[in-house]
């Protein structure tokens, strides 16, 4: 059938030119010299992945500062999008449509704009260089992707179970933890991944807010590929998408457990 | 609503950030001294020739990479949509993990002059030296930077609009075919009218993180003309504080850009919504 | 046109729903489609639709194969439980639709839109939007849009289910109306024994993906092929007896049987039950229910089994009293015990 061919010849494009990319940064980033115009590497070394782990920017630092600030993005991003989700699926109240619109404003407000603006505000909380500075930027980056995947769960599953579960006399907090919560699960789930892999690949807010101080992985990226070391560029970039496809799995994983799981 | 209240805080925070950036460009930054409010730096910006071709050049790489994402993220999205296998599901999804800087290398591994299809052209032997293999990358038209958000933005838009997509696809699309219309008749009388919608979202939100973005069009762009993210923020990290109500206008008109987009293009969602009897 | 399905297979997420399906249906019939929830009733319709694919098996209609062919020119059209109304279009361009896939010019289909909708009294609603329309409305729209499609096979997926008892029988006899007019091959399916019998010429009894019984309304409830099918219309009970030399004989009942020597349930519909003076048959009243033009009276059997025998006036009998009947023995059906 013409469609199911048309469908599957998309599907090779797409993956051709997903994977073929990422596919050659994997061969450059153990790359010793590469010239013009061989197909494949002349010989291969070493030496990007010893500056990977004992270099200036050394990995395991990176990492950890990387995956604290996502993770705490994630998990407040996630917080705020249950709440605000909740409040705009399930209560019927004067404004909700302006509400629900407004959850989206973040994202109509480029990034670098809001960095720069909130700069002041920042320096006179005592933000301003501080990791929480940082994490507060990524937050208003990340909650209204949060917010839109909640939104989704909580209107599916609606007040149903939490009722019930008052009427056969838990009270309102205790029935929203042991009953509305597990089924808000592969939503919860799926928010924390996005919260995460926003903050994590944020470069411009990190280094505005950041001031410098504050180091991620997707901050030292863009140095060594202004770099011009192709190699070295390379392998920073394997380490960061290998990483966060790694956090991506774990949830994925986590999220087909659940499914299962209600089913 | 109590629940409401983080959210409420964020909005501040961003309603803080733009009232900031106005109040900069306008003049108003105690804390340097400067207090008289004057347009005088926004009719700097409109009058100087070099801000409004980033401005104009901006406006470019944004309207390009927004359409074109849009159009060949539908046409992905209608190859998956009541065929998906798990594995097309995972394998939209990875571009969302790898950050912009690195879409820039695949672009510079792939598309340089020096890169893979140069080499395959040159082994096929259409070329004989880097230099006749056309210069997509570092151009004033920004081809590198375009290609890089397509090959982030096409998968988002598939993803975005693919729950949508499925539904009226699934119900309407096959109750239309059912009813005599082809595959090809039912996609463009009611799924993809349907699904707009979705796309229009999609649309928007690309367009607008294209034009205020900063990595790409720095990593793979050209001295001059500079997209204006870039031209914005060498003027606010310029070593003279006096000048930074001449990079906040820069800011402010990217601001002003977005929010004017927005509105007009939320009306103009609005009333396809309305068309289409709201069956988002 | 005629419809045959001969040793359908269709399996759904590798599960098997459909097993080796036979069914037809002939030129111009109204045929009931009747089986539990679950029983791969939708199923079958999709499949002969072409939306679901086939295992194995064969499916002619007007004897040709059309097993092969594309959704878009099988000619068979589905009407859905939920209706599907395309919300980007007015009532009479979604009734035209059809006439649109084919190429009929704008006047042409718009004139014949008019017109079914005039058969339907929905005349005044041509330019309305679908959401404006009541769920009666709605689903007389999209009869009539499967009507313009110019079907050779209609099939009706529960169409009525969502609508209020009243409206329901508006819309059977709208069918019934329809069916007469136009004259195509009808398949309806339900789940509501009521409405298969009311409305068929056929009536096909469907279990776990196989057909248990096709026949007249009559045959499939006066002489159900199995117990299943019996249980599934209700109103019957069993009573438990030997067949011994042709002749059935139970506790005050005897008749002739035409089966081999065993034990057997003789199947008492609730019509079969008589009571006068000369009622041999020892019965309990177990319940006694109320409901309007009729009163429900639940009789157990001896042998342990209840039947319900609707009375137009109440009988005047108390919960737990013994009461005496005989059974009607013409055409009897017996099942056997123990298998």
């Amino acid at each position: 059938m013409r469609q199911r061919t048309f469908a599957r010849l998309v599907l090779v494009v797409t993956a051709v030119c997903i994977l073929l990319p990422m596919a050659v940064l994997l061969v450059w980033s153990v790359t010793g010299r590469w010239p013009w115009p061989l197909l494949t590497p002349e010989n291969y070394s070493l030496r990007t992945i010893r500056e990977l782990f004992h270099g200036s920017a050394s990995l395991p630092r990176l990492l950890l500062s990387s995956c604290m600030l996502a993770s705490m993005v994630a998990v407040l991003g996630t917080f705020v999008g249950i709440l605000t989700a909740r409040s705009t699926e399930l209560y019927n109240f004067r404004g909700r449509e302006l509400a629900r619109g407004c959850a989206l404003l973040p994202m109509l407000i480029p990034g670098t704009v809001f960095a720069v603006g909130i700069q002041i505000t920042l320096l006179r909380i005592g933000f301003a260089d501080t990791a929480a500075g940082v994490v507060l930027v990524h937050l208003v980056v990340a909650v209204p992707y949060c917010i839109m995947i909640m939104a989704d769960v909580t209107r599916a599953v609606g007040t149903a179970y939490e009722e019930e579960a008052m009427v056969l006399g838990a009270g309102p907090l205790r029935a929203f933890f042991s009953v509305t919560l597990p089924h808000l699960m592969p939503g919860v789930l799926s928010s924390l991944s996005m919260g995460f892999i926003l903050s994590y690949s944020q470069y411009f807010t990190t280094l505005i807010v950041g001031g410098g101080r504050i180091k991620t992985l997707a901050l030292v990226l863009i140095p060594y590929i202004q770099s011009g070391d192709r190699a070295l560029s390379s392998v920073y970039s394997v380490a960061f998408v290998s990483s966060a496809l790694l956090v991506f799995s774990v949830f994925e994983f986590l999220l087909r457990q659940t499914r299962l799981d209600s089913r | 609503m109590l629940l409401l209240f983080p959210f409420i805080l964020i909005l501040t925070l961003v309603a803080a950030s733009c009232c900031s950036v106005l109040a900069q460009s306008l003049g108003y930054i105690p804390a340097f001294g400067l207090t008289k409010v004057t347009l005088s730096y926004y009719v700097d910006a409109m009058t100087n020739p070099d801000f409004l071709r980033s401005l104009v050049v901006s406006l470019q790489i944004a309207g390009c990479s927004a359409v074109l994402s849009a159009i060949l993220g539908t046409l992905v999205c209608a190859a998956f949509v009541r065929r998906s296998g798990n594995a097309a599901l995972y394998l939209i999804r990875v571009p969302i993990l790898v950050p912009h800087a690195v879409a820039a290398v695949f672009m510079i591994t792939l598309f340089s002059q020096t890169g893979l299809l140069a080499r395959i052209a040159y082994t096929f032997g259409w070329i004989s030296d880097p230099c006749q293999f056309p210069q997509l990358l570092y151009t004033s038209g920004y081809g590198g930077a375009i290609l890089a958000y397509l090959w982030k933005e096409i998968p988002f838009v598939a993803y975005f609009v693919l729950a949508l997509m499925s539904g009226v696809s699934k119900t309407l699309g096959e109750a239309a075919e059912n009813l005599g219309a082809s595959p090809l008749q039912s996609f463009f009388r009611i799924t993809l009218p349907l699904s707009m919608p979705a796309i229009c979202k999609a649309f928007l939100i690309i367009f607008i993180f294209a034009f205020g973005s900063y990595e790409l069009p720095m990593l793979l762009g050209v001295t001059y003309p500079k997209a204006l993210p870039v031209q914005a923020y060498l003027a606010y990290t310029a070593p003279d504080l006096r000048s930074r109500p001449a990079a906040m206008a820069m800011y402010g008109m990217i601001l002003l850009v977005s929010v004017l987009l927005s509105a007009l293009f939320s009306a103009a969602v609005q009333r396809l919504s309305h068309r289409a009897g709201g069956a988002a | 046109m005629q419809l045959i399905i001969s040793g359908l297979k269709v399996e759904l997420q590798k599960k098997p729903v459909l097993r080796d399906l036979n069914l037809t249906a002939e030129d111009g019939q109204f045929l009931s489609l009747l089986g539990p929830s679950g029983c791969g009733k939708s199923t079958l319709l999709k499949t002969i639709a072409g939306i679901l694919p086939m295992q194995a098996g064969t499916l002619s209609l007007g004897g040709q194969d059309i097993s092969q062919l594309p959704v878009h020119r099988r000619g068979t059209v589905i009407v859905f439980q939920d209706m599907r109304l395309f919300p980007n279009m007015s009532v009479e361009e979604n009734v035209a639709f059809p006439l649109k896939m084919r190429g009929v010019d704008r006047r042409k289909r718009l004139a014949s839109a008019a017109e079914l909708l005039e058969r339907v009294q929905l005349e005044a609603y041509g330019q309305r939007r679908v959401s404006e329309l009541s769920g009666g409305q709605q689903q007389r729209v999209a009869l009539i849009r499967a009507l313009a499609a110019k079907p050779s096979l209609l099939l009706l997926d529960e169409p009525f289910t969502a609508l209020d008892r009243n409206l329901r029988e508006d819309m059977r006899a709208m069918v019934l109306k329809l069916h007469r007019e136009f004259q195509m091959t009808t398949i309806l399916v339900t789940h509501d024994q009521k409405e298969a019998l009311a409305m068929a010429d056929r009536v096909a009894v469907m279990f776990d993906g196989h057909i248990a019984q096709c026949g007249t309304p009559r045959e499939v409830y006066g002489r159900p092929a199995d117990r299943r099918t019996a249980n599934y219309f209700g109103g019957c009970g069993y009573l438990p007896g030997n067949v011994v030399g042709g002749v059935f004989s139970s506790t005050a009942v005897s008749c002739p049987a035409a089966v081999p020597d065993g034990r057997y349930d003789l199947l008492v519909h609730s019509s079969a039950l008589h009571f006068g003076e000369s009622g041999l048959l020892s019965l309990r009243v177990a319940g006694i229910q109320f409901q309007g033009a009729e009163t429900m009276v639940q009789l157990e059997l001896p042998g342990g089994t209840y039947l319900m025998k609707p009375f137009s006036e109440a009988p005047g009998w108390s919960i737990g009293q013994r009461i005496f009947g005989s059974v009607d023995c013409t055409d009897p059906v017996f099942f056997p015990i123990g298998k």
